[in-house]
């Protein structure tokens, strides 16, 4: 639950406001514009049309919440935050949404001397040097536990 | 001797406490698992598929394959069988893998006609000195179907009982032991095969 | 086949530990009287002591460590994999029902008829065709550029 609230926090504030208006809005035109002019809609019982008045735009307010979410991220990705924004705005049915998420880069990790953001397959801190990950002790390129060869210059990872 | 004792003393199983709160979902009892099954189970790995770097990398797989499974292990079954048939079915994987040879040959012996010379008269072997004859062994092993080499190192080493083999293998108690009787056989030819 | 043979064909198993007790005791009645099957049976307990002897492998220093690392990355990596399968599942659904909203706005906007090029796009079945291409046109394109990872869109845009 607090990892879904992390999440949010994410979404900036103009994109909170942005959501809102447009519910309201289109709450206002699906009641006052829609109802009243739609042959199939009009014979609805006063609390159907409440719930489809207030429901539908609701999907529009997570839309924008949504695009508001990948302009964040993607700012705090180091990745392209204004073309990300504008795809997931502007190609339709949300499937911008769908491969800001597939293709997005993995988060920045934060150097534990300095304090700067890095791009994740770094070994070394950019702005002061010190080590961000286990090296390779010969070609001194970032590698993980688990692995008993180094995968750039092929050397043995243990004393064996 | 002390070779003999170290590895005698590796095949105690873990507590069935142990294992019971393992299945519980109890990460930290791995601390206590992994190591005893660690000579047992990556010695098991190199005599199947015979590379040091497979068989560290089947090691760790095994492990996470144990971690996703554990929740459908049934504890009426043994953990060593369990834990030995995970490592076994990845093993014959990758040497299917590699090879695209079927390794659940039929009913044939592994070796062709011409190498199952009729030994009369004393056994290589016997004339080989104590020293030589492990490594003369090994060399005869591994070039052993997989299948032969799996019943052999299970009895002999991990000195496992025949259903329990059975039970590792995936099949029939009757298919194990018409297997251990082949693989004896054709390791003897082997080993004549080297020797003469 | 003659007990002989049969006995021949248990020795094997008999030299690995393997029979049961009244096999046992069948066999040991006929090494009393063959010496043949004795020699073979001596043979064979030669190799299963040697196959329990066999020379050790090394294990690698640092194996467990190792594999200690492993469990914990693939363990992350899979809860990365299963909230990442959530939410494209849920994307997937809000994808259908916002392209259902937004026809739901243009037959609101243009009163159920709108005209272009001789259909009415406000018609359900027409919509969905033509928003369905236009969708995977656009996100056809961009993933093709994105895919590569930057490099195209680095020359073009």
């Amino acid at each position: 639950m607090s990892r879904i609230r992390e999440e949010l926090k994410v979404v900036p504030g103009a994109a909170w406001v942005i959501a809102v208006v447009t519910y309201l809005a289109f709450v206002a035109l699906v009641w006052l514009v829609l109802m009243p002019r739609d042959p199939d809609l009009s014979p609805w019982p006063g609390w159907g049309k409440a719930i489809f008045a207030a429901g539908i735009p609701l999907l529009l307010f997570v839309y924008v919440l949504l695009v508001g979410y990948v302009n964040g991220d993607a700012r705090r990705r180091g990745m392209r935050h204004v073309l990300w924004t504008l795809l997931a705005i502007f190609i339709p049915n949300a499937i911008g949404i769908i491969l800001y998420f597939l293709l997005r880069d993995p988060p920045l990790r934060n150097c534990p001397k300095c304090g700067t953001a890095a791009r994740s397959g770094f070994a070394f801190c950019p702005a002061c040097g010190t080590a961000m990950s286990q090296t390779c002790p010969e070609c001194r390129h970032a590698v993980e536990p688990s692995w008993s060869h180094c995968p750039s210059c092929g050397r043995g990872l243990h004393a064996a | 001797m002390i070779l003999a004792a170290t590895v005698h003393a590796e095949s105690i199983s873990p507590a069935d406490d142990v294992i019971e709160r393992f299945r519980r979902g109890d990460m930290d009892a791995l601390d206590v698992i992994l190591p005893q099954y660690r000579v047992r189970l990556y010695r098991f790995l190199l005599r199947m598929v015979q590379e040091p770097a497979v068989a560290e990398d089947l090691f760790q797989q095994t492990w996470v394959r144990v971690i996703e499974k554990i929740s459908s292990y049934n504890a009426r079954y043994r953990f060593d069988s369990w834990l030995f048939s995970i490592a076994r079915n990845l093993a014959i994987d990758h040497l299917r893998r590699k090879r695209g040879v079927s390794m659940n040959a039929r009913d044939d012996w592994g070796d062709t006609p011409a190498e199952r010379i009729a030994v009369s008269g004393p056994d290589p072997l016997e004339e080989v000195l104590d020293l030589e004859r492990g490594s003369i062994l090994a060399a005869a092993l591994a070039e052993l179907p997989a299948i032969h080499r799996e019943v052999l190192t299970l009895r002999f080493e991990e000195e496992m009982k025949l259903e329990q083999i059975a039970e590792v293998a995936g099949v029939p108690l009757s298919t194990v032991k018409s297997r251990l009787r082949r693989a004896l056989e054709s390791l003897r030819s082997r080993v004549a095969a080297q020797l003469l | 086949m003659s007990d002989h043979e049969a006995i021949h064909n248990m020795l094997p198993l008999a030299a690995a530990g393997a029979l049961g007790r009244a096999e046992i005791s069948r066999v040991e009645r006929h090494l009393a009287a063959c010496s043949g099957c004795r020699r073979e049976l001596e043979v064979l307990r030669l190799y299963s002591r040697g196959l329990g002897e066999l020379p050790q492998p090394a294990v690698p220093a640092g194996l467990l460590q190792r594999t200690r690392a492993r469990l914990i990355q693939e363990r992350a990596t899979a809860a990365d994999h299963r909230r990442q399968g959530l939410v494209l599942g849920l994307l997937t659904v809000f994808s259908w029902s916002i392209g259902g909203v937004f026809w739901l706005l243009v037959r609101a906007v243009t009163g159920g008829v709108w005209e272009v090029l001789g259909t009415n796009l406000a018609d359900a079945a027409t919509w969905s065709l033509v928003s369905a291409l236009l969708m995977w046109t656009t996100a056809g394109a961009a993933a093709v550029m994105l895919g590569k990872r930057g490099e195209f869109m680095r020359r073009v845009l």
